[in-house]
């Protein structure tokens, strides 16, 4: 027996004739396994590549995952990871800098925080006065405080922190988890994707690609209003009973087509996967439509400022979709123009960025536990890289891929708790250094799923999210 | 699903005689790399023990006992360690012991000699006693007999029969002459037979019309375009560099169009090799041809001018192209080796970084489409440059004089120490570390801004800037044009190649110099020279002495795939010893010997193919024969193939009549919706917004642009390739985003209506003609009795559901009656029918 799928009834166990054999119509379970996503590593098979080796597999801690992206590299010393050394050194030139590769040129003398920080929570960490709604969340917040990555270059980093690798062609850690898990539910697509309305990332739609697994298993495109899913929308003119007349017309034709073919199963899911997409038509509009939520839960995510508006209102659609049973919601805060990347005015670019994004995710955490949903959904924080504790330009921070801060909240990790820590400037990893490949196993661990095992034959090698190596942190587990 | 397969896999296993021996590759090497290497390789030597290479096994370590022995299992210290009973004496050391099944293997492996096939260096067994069976000559096989002669058609249905048979199978007849036209149309060009073209072949009752058919659709013009599309997935082609920028590459297209030419030309296929390795080299002159060398451009590019290109992005680069010809034309998986020496085919890390040396030496270059022009171009653009660059500098030189005092008294003006200020003072390209930090903290504070400097100048000094100013103005804009150009590759400088150790750019050993692999030259051609490109581009295809044999087993085993949706070797871009056995080892011999012994020929190849028996079959479906081979491996019978994202949209606009057959020429980029056109930054290229559609852009799509970082959406989700790296297996996977697609994508709606308008002009007049004009453009046949009535009852409804629900007047009663038309014609378009080709 190969990988086993998502958890769920034991029909991907059944050989086809097992199932033809047991829904009497000789359709159904076969053509959705064919067809959805929820099939996890089944669908797989149907392109003759097989996931490898079975093993023990964790138990799963959180069901769903909302990555809260800061596109443009945050910098994780203004925000939570506060270094006295910084403060007491500023103006000083950094030794390093002959030797050290830069993004953009020259780096200048160190530079402390433009922003005042105070102690919070029963864990005591840091955060900086541009956080103060999140602030309040602190104990439930796990912090990677050793964050590195290849290379300083936004799109490779991109790709990176999102696919485990620098280069072009690899799956989306979304692609992987609704490969490994599929959805729970059929009429949605199981990895979603929100970018700022401002723009996409640099990049681009690679950065959420199923690379070599299945196409199924890319991110689907969400935007806010009636149409958030591509050709989601009725062509003009037609009502949603002239539609179903015209999908009944063509499947009284497929079913003839098909009662001549037998031995065609995918022509059974073909069927199917119309009256899927009739169906998304309904849910995924009310998925993300916000009218039947609260004044008081919109306020909640700031969705009544113009600043945290956009933010908040993606985050509660994020909310909205993995309570139907969404796998992967990722939500880019910063798009064209308008990102982290603060080379110049630091101070002013991040005040924005985070008073953009503060109430929104502090709102989030917020309701995701009183709604109990916090225990099953890991949330996370965190840009491509971080940014230098140095001076660009006097008032701006380079990219910095050497120590950078993320965090991970919910879904089975120990609030309150911090694992590793970069120099006492900020500058580079020193203690126990965080990879993406341990990030991402430690974001499988949660989901139920070994990093080891969850692979994919492609040109003659077992392909993994981790590659050869990843590490669960098990000291932010709880 | 599960099942399915492991049935299918123990019918080719147990009846052929791969199981019978021992492989040192298919069964040795992966036990040994992946328990053994770890601790007893070259780098490691753990008791002075190394066990990967036959020698050194032989040898043995500290303890002075050979770990193998050949032909005496017993006396081997390898099988008494791995074997041993007290898990402290046993090894592996700590975790799982070997499994029974991989004892016995290894076990067996030493009674019969322990043959090593070569992996470091010249192997003493060499090329013809490599054990697997894709790196080995071609071997000459006689054609076997069959029972039910009357079945055969060309030689290819012997190999098949004859294997049907030995499983007790019939294969079936041949499909309705209606089902066959439609296969062999789109196969061959992609697009659907006219219904005229249809009607003509059922009528033609002549022996030999399906060959004569087949013979037309070859000399096609739209062969190549179907054709070539096969293998710009392999070449992974896109008009777009990928990364951040996602820069255009205007000059691409050069060799798209170049793919085209050569299949439809029938260009032999070691020519295709050596024009796309080195076709620079070949016939520098010949733009056409050196737009072959597009193949090793056509990878995504990491910005080779840019202040980050790291020396692992160049080796990146390097791999890309590597392993880009690996899967394309060698059906290996070379990328494996990059790091360490590959664990399971014979390719040493050091023959992949020769591999690589070949195209280190390479750039890509834009070569000009008429070398004449590009010496008058040279010409200009330098003394374009000999004027523009003092200008230039005279202005700058002319400002810093003025802006230079203002800067001066800022500096005076500054809250800071004495001595900072002086420190300040220094011209920046003088500065030293401390200073640069000082100039960095304060650049805001003393940049001098071009209003700020204005306000401080005399009215003639603003006079003499703004004269200086328009004059190099004047300057920049006599900056000649481009010249069109072909994008390929040309020889950079000498370069020395260096050998990564585990493939880490900072870990550099030794140099290595252009060469081949080891493992698939013969004996006699190990000393040779391989310098150039040249030479590399023919022992791909030198079937004595080189790669050929292999490179024509994955040459017909891509025809075969894309012919019959599967290939002989299932893994295509993966013929070594973890990629699958050949369904029918005879046959894919028997067919790549042909295409050597035809000079490498594809179209000959195409038609054995394609008027064999074993193609013409029909789907029909058996229980009792699906029971035996319910995997169709032995190809019992003609499965129905959805047809590519291409082909869809290229079906639907030639059923609407408006598809625009013009061939070749720069890409076009068709509308997207808004929502789907992204935009990371405002500088860099993006799909253009609010294009109209019509006749330039309802190009075969082909000839749409590929964007790596904005896939064109529709193609996307039908599977196109991404581009990323080679493709030489699509995704067949869907999902309702196909059908939302066909339900609600403007292009479809569109196109529906040209379609329904179209019905309208070619049918009489009255619902019923319509139905039946309607399914002879698009399915080419006429509807059923049962159908018929389906569809004007659906017609009826429908346009009474439009009245309802927008209001009966008079006057849009007829609008009503065409929308129901459409919606009938866009059903036909999103029909399995359609989709599936049978």
């Amino acid at each position: 027996m190969t990988w086993q799928g998502p958890i769920g009834n034991g029909s991907r166990f059944w050989s086809r004739r097992d199932c033809l054999a047991r829904t009497g119509s000789g359709f159904g379970l076969l053509a959705l396994s064919a067809l959805l996503a929820d099939v996890g590593a089944l669908g797989a098979q149907a392109g003759g590549d097989a996931p490898v080796s079975p093993r023990a597999r964790p138990p799963a801690r959180a069901k769903s995952v909302i990555w809260c992206f800061m596109y443009g590299g945050p910098s994780g010393i203004d925000l939570f990871d506060y270094k006295p050394d910084l403060v007491r050194h500023d103006g000083k030139p950094f030794d390093g800098a002959s030797e050290l590769q830069t993004f953009s040129g020259k780096v200048g003398p160190l530079m402390r925080p433009p922003f005042a920080f105070k102690r919070h929570g029963q864990c005591g960490q840091t955060v900086s006065d541009l956080y103060p709604n999140l602030a309040r969340h602190v104990d439930s917040i796990a912090f990677l405080k050793s964050c590195h990555v290849e290379t300083n270059v936004h799109d490779q980093a991109l790709f990176q922190v999102n696919t485990g690798m620098t280069r072009l062609g690899f799956p989306s850690a979304g692609s992987w988890i609704t490969y490994g898990l599929g959805s729970e539910n059929r009429n949605l697509p199981g990895f979603v994707v929100m970018y700022d309305p401002r723009g996409i990332p640099v990049g681009g739609a690679p950065l959420w690609s199923s690379g070599f697994l299945p196409s199924i298993h890319g991110g689907t495109v969400f935007r806010q209003g009636a149409s958030p899913i591509l050709n989601l929308q009725r062509p003009p003119g037609m009502s949603a009973a002239a539609q179903r007349r015209q999908l009944d017309f063509v499947a009284a034709m497929n079913r003839e087509h098909q009662r001549a073919r037998p031995g065609e199963e995918a022509l059974d899911a073909r069927i199917e996967s119309f009256e899927l997409a009739f169906r998304m038509q309904a849910e995924a509009p009310s998925a993300v439509d916000l009218s039947d939520e609260t004044d008081e839960t919109k306020r909640l995510y700031g969705i009544d400022a113009p600043a945290s508006g956009t933010y908040g209102a993606q985050l509660l659609m994020a909310r909205r979709l993995v309570e139907r049973g969404c796998r992967m919601v990722q939500v880019y805060s910063g798009g064209t123009n308008s990102d982290w990347d603060s080379h110049s005015k630091l101070e002013a670019n991040h005040r924005l960025r985070a008073h953009e994004t503060d109430k929104p995710i502090a709102g989030l955490l917020a309701d995701l536990e009183r709604r109990g949903l916090l225990d099953e959904t890991l949330v996370i924080w965190g840009g491509e890289f971080g940014r230098l504790p140095m001076s660009e330009g006097g008032g701006g921070r380079d990219h910095n891929p050497h120590g950078f801060l993320m965090w991970m909240a919910g879904g089975g990790v120990r609030g309150g708790s911090s694992y590793g820590a970069t120099d006492e400037i900020g500058f580079r990893a020193a203690e126990n250094p965080v990879s993406v490949h341990d990030i991402h196993a430690t974001i499988l661990h949660l989901l139920g799923l070994d990093h080891e095992s969850l692979a994919f034959r492609h040109d003659g090698r077992d392909f993994r999210l981790t590659d050869v190596s990843g590490t669960v942190i098990r000291e932010i587990l709880a | 699903m599960v099942a399915r397969h492991s049935i299918a896999l123990y019918c080719l296993l147990a009846s052929g005689p791969v199981l019978a021996q021992v492989d040192f590759e298919r069964d040795i090497r992966p036990i040994l790399s992946t328990h053994c290497w770890k601790c007893h390789g070259i780098a490691t030597r753990m008791s002075e023990l190394q066990l990967d290479s036959r020698e050194a096994a032989l040898r043995g370590g500290a303890s002075g006992a050979p770990a193998i022995v050949p032909g005496d299992p017993a006396a081997s210290a390898l099988i008494a360690r791995v074997a041993h009973v007290r898990s402290s004496e046993r090894m592996p050391p700590g975790g799982q012991p070997l499994s029974e099944e991989q004892i016995a293997l290894i076990r067996r492996w030493i009674e019969s000699g322990a043959h090593w096939s070569n992996q470091s260096g010249p192997s003493p067994e060499g090329l013809q006693s490599s054990q697997h069976w894709a790196f080995r000559r071609l071997r000459d096989v006689a054609l076997p007999d069959v029972s039910d002669r009357r079945w055969v058609r060309t030689p290819v249905d012997r190999f098949i029969l004859a294997r049907l048979e030995s499983e007790g199978l019939a294969p079936n007849e041949a499909a309705p002459r209606a089902t066959l036209v439609r296969r062999l149309h789109f196969d061959l060009t992609g697009l659907p037979p006219s219904a005229d073209r249809v009607g003509a072949f059922a009528g033609d009752t002549a022996p030999r019309a399906y060959e004569r058919l087949a013979d037309r659709l070859l000399e096609d013009k739209h062969f190549g375009e179907r054709w070539a599309r096969h293998w710009l997935d392999v070449a992974r082609y896109a008009d777009s560099a990928g990364y951040e920028e996602d820069r255009p590459r205007p000059n691409a297209y050069h060799y798209r169009d170049f793919v085209i030419r050569a299949f439809n030309a029938d260009m032999p296929f070691d020519e295709l090799v050596k024009l796309q390795l080195a076709g620079d080299l070949i016939e520098p002159d010949d733009p056409r041809r050196v737009a072959a060398t597009g193949f090793l451009a056509a990878g995504p590019d990491v910005r080779p001018d840019f202040v980050n290109f790291r020396k692992k992005d160049r080796y990146d680069e390097l791999d890309d192209i590597v392993s880009t010809i690996g899967t394309a034309m060698l059906g290996l998986t070379l990328g494996c080796a990059r790091c360490h020496d590959h664990k399971y085919d014979p390719i040493p890390t050091r023959d992949y970084y020769q591999l690589l040396a070949f195209f280190d030496r390479t750039e890509r270059y834009g070569h000009p489409v008429d070398p004449s022009e590009a010496a008058r171009y040279e010409e200009l653009l330098a003394d374009f440059e000999s004027r523009f660059e003092p200008a230039t500098r005279e202005l700058d030189q002319w400002i810093e004089a003025r802006a230079k005092p203002i800067r001066l008294e800022r500096i005076s003006g500054l809250d800071i120490p004495e001595l900072e200020k002086e420190l300040l003072k220094v011209p920046e390209d003088k500065a030293n570390a401390l200073q640069a930090a000082l100039l960095v903290r304060f650049s805001e504070q003393l940049k001098v801004t071009d209003d700020q400097l204005r306000e401080s100048l005399t009215e003639e000094e603003r006079t003499e800037w703004d004269s200086m100013s328009t004059a190099l103005e004047a300057i920049r804009a006599s900056k000649p044009g481009e010249i069109p150009r072909v994008l390929g590759i040309r020889e950079g400088g000498p370069k020395e190649t260096r050998l990564l150790l585990r493939g880490d750019p900072d870990q550099e050993g030794d140099v290595v110099a252009p060469d081949v692999l080891g493992a698939l030259t013969c004996e006699s051609g190990r000393s040779d020279a391989f310098d150039s490109r040249i030479d590399l581009a023919a022992w791909i295809t030198d079937v004595d002495c080189g790669a050929g044999a292999l490179a024509a087993r994955v040459t017909v085993n891509r025809l075969w795939q894309h012919h019959f949706g599967r290939g002989l070797v299932e893994t295509p871009g993966d013929f070594g010893t973890r990629g699958a056995p050949p369904s029918h080892p005879d046959l894919l011999e028997w067919l790549s010997a042909e295409l050597v012994r035809g000079g490498w020929r594809l179209k000959p190849i195409h038609k054995l193919i394609v008027t064999s028996a074993t193609y013409r079959q029909s789907g029909a479906w058996d229980e009792s024969r699906a029971e035996i081979d319910p995997g169709n491996r032995l190809w019992w019978r003609r499965e129905a193939r959805r047809i590519e994202a291409e082909t869809v949209r290229d079906a639907i606009l030639a059923v609407s009549g408006m598809l625009n057959r013009t061939m070749f020429g720069p890409s076009v980029k068709p509308r997207i919706p808004a929502e789907a056109i992204y935009n990371p930054v405002e500088s860099y290229d993006q799909w253009p917004a609010g294009v109209r559609d019509g006749p330039a852009t309802w190009r075969r799509s082909v000839y749409v642009f590929a964007k790596r970082a904005n896939l064109f959406p529709f193609l996307q989700s039908f599977g196109a390739p991404s581009a990323l790296g080679s493709c030489a297996r699509r995704d067949v996977s869907m999902g309702p985003i196909q059908a939302l697609a066909l339900m609600n994508d403007e292009f479809v709606r569109e196109q529906s209506r040209f379609f329904a308008e179209r019905v309208l002009l070619e049918a009489a007049a009255g619902t019923a003609a319509r139905v039946r004009a309607a399914y002879r453009l698009s399915l080419g046949r006429l509807p059923t009795e049962a159908e018929f009535v389906a569809a004007v009852s659906f017609l009826d409804a429908q346009t009474a559901q439009y009245s309802d629900d927008l209001g009966e007047q008079a006057a849009s009663r007829s609008q009503h009656r065409m929308r129901a038309l459409v919606d009938f014609c866009q059903g036909l378009l999103a029909s399995n029918e359609f989709l599936y080709v049978d």
